[in-house]
This record gives structure tokens, sequence and C-alpha cells, in this order.
């Protein structure tokens, strides 16, 4: 039987075959170019040696511990907002307010308020993660499909039950899309954060250390292992998704 | 006043000059009703008449402009009401199962688990005696008439007093939709079983399952015809209201 491969696999050799060509041949030479293999040596001795492996432990810990905190506020406030039409109406247009302003732009601010450590960090991936979160989670009410709601209100169900039996699962498949905006957006968040400020670890401050270095496979290797770090976790959620929310599809 | 809600022959649904505006739109206006306990009506009228907005106010989903209105001696949301709305199984909860969507009504009053078991094989017992619907699916893995059944007995499990149904059978075939108005009416005919309001198209539904079909028609709608639905001449006089 002929076993053909995952399309990705042909796309993913190709590029990398593309890359060695121009770059291991000398058909493209500059000091910000690296090939294939140097791109490899450079990530297996960042990991050998654990320095790799620290820096994409403290950006994704900066990244989880936001996105948790943001879901832990944004979950409850999207609620909280999306289940009365007055505080709709209120709230909604200062949340549209700040969805237009780049999450980044709060970082001098929270950096003034926490100082120069990693709670300014996490708080700015928590900032946008609490935003996206809660705006999809108010979306999702507003889609609530009418029949079920005129049916539970009819049977008299109480507003933490609508809650409960309602808006909850209601909510739950715009959470979890908002969940993979807010890691995609969180990992940008804290890599750069991580790049402005000096962290002591970190993607974001290894690729500007290599960069001072000249470093090119350096920095290649913190671009590689940061897209496919963030392609991962989207892939994980998305399977999540679809394992948990089995009504939507 | 009469002793309403039933308890000494008053009506369970008393309505008094209704007027309801949606927007700056007028859609009901003036409108007195009554059923009593035992009664079966329908209401019918064309598109957007106006009924499923009626029916709305009977269940306290819809704030009323003018009149006075009492559903078992209580300002509605009242206690004590079943309802199958337009698309029963569209109301259905898809990430519960069919047993948990059906014992909800018991579950919103605080009812204990084994309360909700009991009652889930009684009324399991006097619709569904052959077992046909799976308690353990979920909606979706369901056809239309066994959601359909689910949403029915999800209505009459609290054993309400009165049934509110909002075009329930719009959705079937023929063979599910004579099946399910026969469970219906053996429900409502049984000791003890709820005063029906059936918002309906089908002039089968009005012959066989109602005693009175009231008509409401005009802009802002009002209440134009009540048909005895057991007389000689209903059908006639039921589509010549409905041609009018």
């Amino acid at each position: 039987m002929k076993v053909r491969p995952p399309p990705f696999l042909l796309t993913l050799f190709s590029v990398i075959a593309l890359w060695a060509v121009v770059t291991e041949t000398g058909l493209l030479r500059h000091r910000a170019v690296a090939g294939p293999i140097d791109t490899g040596r450079a990530l297996l001795e960042g990991f050998a040696d654990g320095t790799l492996g620290a820096d994409l432990g403290a950006t994704t810990l900066r990244v989880v511990l936001g996105v948790g905190l943001g879901l832990l506020v944004g979950l409850p406030l999207g609620l909280w907002i999306g289940t009365s039409t007055r505080r709709r109406d209120l709230l909604e247009p200062g949340m549209d307010f700040l969805r237009a302003i780049p999450p980044l732009l709060v970082f001098p601010l929270l950096l003034l308020v926490f100082g120069y450590g990693d709670r300014a960090r996490v708080g700015v991936v928590a900032y946008a993660a609490a935003l996206v979160i809660a705006l999809y989670v108010v979306a999702g009410i507003q889609r609530a499909r009418p029949e079920r709601v005129r049916v539970l209100r009819a049977m008299g169900a109480s507003r933490w039950q609508m809650l409960r039996w309602l808006h909850f699962y209601e909510v739950l498949p715009g959470s979890m899309t908002a969940l993979r905006h807010a890691v995609a957006t969180g990992l940008v968040v804290a890599v750069v954060t991580e790049m402005v400020v000096g962290a002591p670890a970190g993607l974001g401050s290894r690729a500007v250390n290599a960069q001072i270095a000249y470093d090119a496979p350096g920095i290649y290797a913190v671009i590689l292992l940061t897209g496919v770090v963030g392609s991962l976790a989207g892939h994980a959620l998305l399977a999540l998704e679809r394992r948990v929310i089995f009504w939507a599809g | 006043m009469d002793a309403p809600g039933g308890e000494a022959g008053g009506p369970l649904i008393a309505l008094d000059g209704i007027g309801v505006t949606l927007g700056s739109s007028p859609i009901l206006a003036d409108v007195s009703l009554s059923v009593d306990p035992g009664e079966r009506l329908a209401i019918v009228g064309h598109n957007g008449a106006g009924k499923s907005t009626l029916l709305d106010v009977m269940l306290g989903l819809r704030p009323i402009d003018a009149g006075t209105l009492s559903v078992l001696d209580q300002a509605p949301p009242a206690k004590g009401v079943g309802f199958v709305p337009q698309e029963p199984g569209a109301s259905l909860l898809p990430w519960y199962t069919m047993r948990r969507n059906i014992v909800l009504p018991l579950l919103a009053r605080g009812d204990s688990g084994s309360a909700c078991d009991r009652a889930l094989a009684e009324v399991q017992g006097r619709l569904d005696p052959e077992r046909t619907l799976d308690l353990d699916a979920r909606p979706e893995n369901l056809s239309g008439g066994q959601r359909q059944l689910g949403a029915l007995m999800r209505a009459l499990i609290a054993e309400p007093r009165l049934l509110l149904c909002d075009e329930p059978f719009s959705a079937l075939d023929p063979g599910a939709r004579a099946r399910m108005r026969e469970r219906l009416r053996s429900a409502c005919e049984a000791p003890g079983g709820p005063a029906l309001v059936l918002v309906t198209h089908d002039i089968e539904d009005m012959l066989s399952l109602v005693d009175r079909v009231v008509v409401l028609s005009g802009r802002p709608a009002t209440i134009a015809h009540s048909i005895d639905s057991g007389g000689a001449s209903a059908r006639a006089d039921i589509e010549r209201a409905l041609a009018s």
C-alpha cells in the first residue's frame, strides 16, 4: 500500500531544503543570514547547556501565568457584563475602546506600578488575555439561542441556574477561541516585554543578547523555537476545544 | 373577584384588555381571554399576528403596556406552567443528556435527585411506555420526533396545571405529528391533566386537540373570533375566520 506523507511535512521539508540551498551554497551571504545546519546546532547547544530550556521555561511561565490570570478575570467579567443588557450597554463601549489600544502600550504604566520585574510582564499578558476573553464571552452570551433562554425562563430557572445550565456552556466555544487568541497574543507580548526591558531569562532577552553578539544562528533558533511552541500550543488548544465542546461542531 | 387559579372553578388564565407594544409598533391591543381548568384552547392567526407574543405574555416573558393578567392566580411568570416552544429540538440543551434535559424543571424548583428519577419514570410511563426515547442520548443523536417527545416530557414532568405550546409540531413529518398529537391529547385528558393553550397553524391540531379556537387578527391584533371546535361546522368556521 502506498503511504502518502501529511501535506504539512512536504511543505516543511520544501522550506528547509530551499533554506539550505540559498544559505549553505553561498547564494545568499549576509551577517543576518544563518543556514539550517548552524541554526540546528544553536538549538542543540542551547538545549545541551540548559540555557535555551531555561529561557523557554521563563517565557512559557509568563504566558501561562498571564493567560491564567486573564482567564480568571476575563471569564467572570464577561459573564457579569454579558448577562445584563444594562451593564452591556454601559460597559461595552469602554471595552471596545480598550480593545483598540495595543496591550503593549499599557506595559510602561505597569512598570511604574510594579517596577522592573516579572509582575509587570505577567500583568500586561494578563491584561491582554482578560480583555480578549471578556469580549468573546460577552459576544457568546448575546448569541445564546432564544428558544433555550425562553424555555429556561419559562420553567422559572433562577439567574444562577441560567448561568450554570445555559450561559456557561453557550460561552465555552467562544472562550476556547478566545483562549487560543490570548495564548498567541500573550506569547507576543511576553517576548516583546522581555526584549524592551531586559529580563534575566526569556526568549525575548535571548534574541536581543544574540543580536548584540552578532549571533544570527542564535536569533534564528529563538525565532524557530517560538514559532514551534506557539503553533503547538494553538493546535493543542484546538484539539482540546474539539474534544470538550462536542456540541459546537 | 372569583377565586382564581382554578381552586374554586375560577379561570387558570385571566387576561383583560392586554396591550403590547414592541418598540413603536403596537402588537396586541385590548386582548381579553380566560382559560378554565381542563379547557383546551387554540390560538390561531396569520404569521406575525402576535400569537407567540401573546403566549410570551402568559409566560411572563414579555412586559405588557396595558391591561391586567393573572396566570394560576399569580402575576407571570407563574409556577405550575409547562411550556413547549416552537422549536422544541432547538430548545433542548445539547451539552446535557435527554435525562438531564427532561428533569430541568424539577431541578429548577429544587427537587432532589431521587424525586427527579421517580418523576422521570412516571412521565416516561405515561408518554413513552415502549421506551422508544433513549434517555442517555444527547439531543443531537436523536430524530426530530424523539427530541420532540423529550421536550413534551420536559414540559409535563413537573405535572403542570397549565400547558402552553407554541407550534410544537411544525417541524415534524405527518406520521410523527400524528403520534405527538395523540400523546399530547392523552396527557391533557388524563385525570389531573393540564389545561392546554396551543398556538398552531394546523387545522387538524385545532379539530382534534382543543375545545375552542380563538383567532387573532388585525394590526395591532385583537381576538376577532372565538369558535367552538366541537361544532359540526367547526372546520368551515375556522377556515372562514382565517380567510377573513
